[in-house]
């Protein structure tokens, strides 16, 4: 498929010491970028297009796909150490990398995270250079009905996990969707919920609703706690060598997971923000111990770790080969290809193979060099759990603040964030998961849109999400989802005392 | 009166929140009746979804708050929010508030540096050396990455604005 001599000729262009000085420097502003609340890879690519533009194709492309990479790592930082997560991408990395941080396991947490990404990032380009004229093919078959009802998998899934009660994580979920549905709607151009005000009218955005429900109701809950620092213990155990040999333990978790975020990074439309939650309920699913998921555990580092690199590779499959972004930092790297004179599909593959192999080996090249860089960095970064809440706490206002306002210069954006942060503080403090909230608020676009385009398309016909193959079998899983847990508990025998 | 609601869960805030959520989607269902048809399915949908759930987890809440199981000492541990928590709560949402007054008004980087100090001060951190390095650490990482790096379109400062015009 791609011969040596184009693997050589690709080493020659990415071993240039300008060409290497660019993957480093990007990969290090990609760490510290994805590292700020709310900024990630969709905030970050679109400010580096200009800078490409003078640049040959191939080290402008592997400009952008480090980018993406290194924000998805960076974000990843963000959520273990505030429990913020830079992006949606790492919202499940939250759900036991905060704990080992509060633990005083922020290091070992991180060397986790660190070497699970690595190497789902390696899986992912394997994926993507070995296999994606195969698998693209399979995302063809993806209709109306099976993108509803991988969306409806999703939330199932999340708010069957949700910690505590499974019903307040549908209520939760439900909510998600209505907020969601807030603005202008697609199908009809009809305002709904909109109660007459023109900022409702474009919906709320998704920036101020992560940095609200995470880093603001966060702000909220650590002033009120009265602590110290947001290590319990006030300092940091654990080595990150230590975590970066802990994904070796679980290897099986490491290739399930990276696997999943390889599958769902192609299908277009999905993307991260699935694949991690989706690999992180996968794996509480098939552990031996699904009741210590969400108390900090390295298993709930590694799936969505793994997951959310390998899904950043499968999600550029169907933008290269068939020209069909896997999300919206695929449609802005889309973009990208394009204003090099590059069409994505048949032709990048047969007349610009050397630029594909270079991109493929710069992509190699980068995982190696985020996993130094990731080291280096993560050392200092790791301290900000011993920082005083008193200083930290007004430094991620500050930085939410900032993000949130940059996206579109409206003060509304602030006070949507603001509003979204009282009620993430009061959703945990009643037990309504913020999590399955915000799953919901990200599939709502795509679920409500698949819904009413495959009922369309089979006539009005309900069955049509039943009777489809692919449709069909994610139902059942669904449906099997619901109700076996509460079966196999009533068979489960009880645990001596 | 009072005291058997009391009794019975029903005046639980777990409850009202409940109540107060079912309440809302009722609200919302009968909001949503004005819209064309394919724009209010969907939500309407849901919302019967979320009315179904929530009166679930309400008989859910009542039936273990009477039978005092395990599952109603779980709920009750979840705190709920307190007179004295609401205070900070409102205090740290008025902060967000003033960074945004003092970016409006000094620009990023003193906006940042006045919103730092005065904040940390306020919340109790009385190192005042080392308040003031972290502010100026702090407030530089921010200035390169935004201003410098990112090049983002941030206000200037209303007060530079009216010392040049």
């Amino acid at each position: 498929m791609y011969s040596l001599e184009a693997w050589m000729s690709a080493a020659g262009i990415v071993f240039q010491w300008q060409n290497m000085a660019m993957v480093f420097g990007a990969s290090l502003i990609g760490l510290i970028i994805g590292f700020l609340p709310g900024i990630g890879p969709l905030t970050a690519l679109p400010l580096f297009l200009p800078i490409t533009y003078g640049m040959k194709p191939a080290p402008a492309l592997i400009l952008l796909a480090i980018l993406y990479m290194s924000t998805t790592y960076g974000g990843s930082l963000s959520a273990i150490l505030l429990n913020t997560p830079g992006t949606a991408a790492s919202a499940a990395t939250c759900l036991d990398g905060y704990p080992m941080a509060k633990q005083g396991k922020g290091g070992v947490a991180i060397g986790i995270s660190m070497m699970s990404s690595f190497v789902g990032g390696f899986i992912g380009l394997a994926g993507l250079i070995f296999l994606s004229p195969v698998i693209a093919d399979f995302a063809l078959k993806f209709q109306p009905a099976e993108y509803f009802m991988l969306a409806a998998l999703g939330l199932v899934l999340i708010a069957a996990s949700a910690k505590g009660s499974v019903l307040k994580g549908f209520i939760a979920g439900g909510f998600g969707f209505i907020v969601s549905a807030v603005g202008m709607d697609l199908m009809t151009g009809y305002s709904r919920f909109t109660f007459g005000s023109t900022y409702l009218k474009g919906g709320i955005p998704l920036v101020p609703m992560i940095i609200g429900l995470f880093a603001f109701s966060e702000v909220l809950s650590l002033i009120e706690s009265g602590d110290r620092t947001i290590s319990e213990k006030g300092e940091l155990s654990g080595r990150i060598i230590d975590g970066l040999k802990t994904p070796f333990r679980y290897l099986k978790t490491v290739i399930r997971s990276s696997l999943i975020g390889l599958g769902i990074g192609i299908i277009p439309g999905e993307g991260a923000a699935v694949a991690n939650f989706t690999a992180y309920l996968a794996e509480a699913r098939a552990s031996r111990r699904p009741e210590d998921f969400g108390t900090g555990i390295p298993e709930g580092v590694i799936a969505p770790e793994a997951s959310n690199n390998a899904c950043v590779a499968g999600a550029l499959v169907p933008t290269l080969t068939l020209g069909i972004p896997g999300g919206g930092v695929a449609a802005v790297f889309m973009g990208g290809i394009m204003i090099h004179g590059l069409n994505p599909g048949f032709e990048l593959f047969t007349r610009h193979q050397d630029i594909l192999t270079t991109l493929f080996f710069g992509l190699v090249v980068a995982n190696f060099l985020l996993l130094i860089c990731g080291s280096f960095l993560s050392r200092y970064a790791a301290r900000v759990t011993i920082i005083p809440i008193s200083i930290l706490a007004p430094t991620i206002v500050a930085l939410g603040v900032i993000s949130t306002y940059i996206m579109r210069s409206q003060i509304l954006d602030v006070v949507a964030a603001i509003a979204a942060g009282i009620m993430g503080y009061f959703m945990k403090k009643y037990g309504y998961s913020t999590v399955s909230f915000l799953v919901a608020f990200i599939l709502s676009p795509i679920a409500e849109k698949s819904f009413y385009q495959a009922v369309l398309l089979a006539d009005g016909s309900y069955w049509t999400f039943a009777m489809r193959p692919i449709s069909g079998s994610l139902l059942l899983v669904t449906v099997l989802v619901l109700i076996l847990p509460p079966i196999l508990k009533k068979f489960r025998k009880p645990e001596p005392a | 009166m009072i005291e058997y609601l009391q009794r019975y869960g029903f005046l639980s805030t777990l409850f009202l929140a409940d109540l107060g959520l079912l309440l809302l989607s009722i609200f919302l269902f009968f909001l949503a009746s004005d819209y064309p048809p394919m724009a209010r399915k969907f939500p309407r949908l849901v919302l019967v979804m979320i009315m179904v759930v929530t009166l679930l987890d309400m008989i859910n809440f009542l039936r273990s708050a009477q039978e005092k199981t395990s599952s109603a000492e779980k709920d009750d541990n979840l705190e709920g929010v307190r007179p004295r928590q609401l205070l900070k709560v409102l205090y740290m949402s008025a902060l967000i508030f003033i960074f945004f007054l003092f970016m409006f008004f000094f620009g990023l980087a003193l906006g940042t540096l006045f919103f730092l100090l005065f904040s940390g001060w306020t919340l109790g951190y009385r190192k005042l050396k080392t308040l003031i390095f972290s502010s100026v650490a702090i407030t530089a990482f921010v200035y390169i990455i935004f201003e410098v790096i990112m090049q983002s379109f941030l206000p200037e400062g209303l007060i530079f604005t009216m010392m040049g015009g």
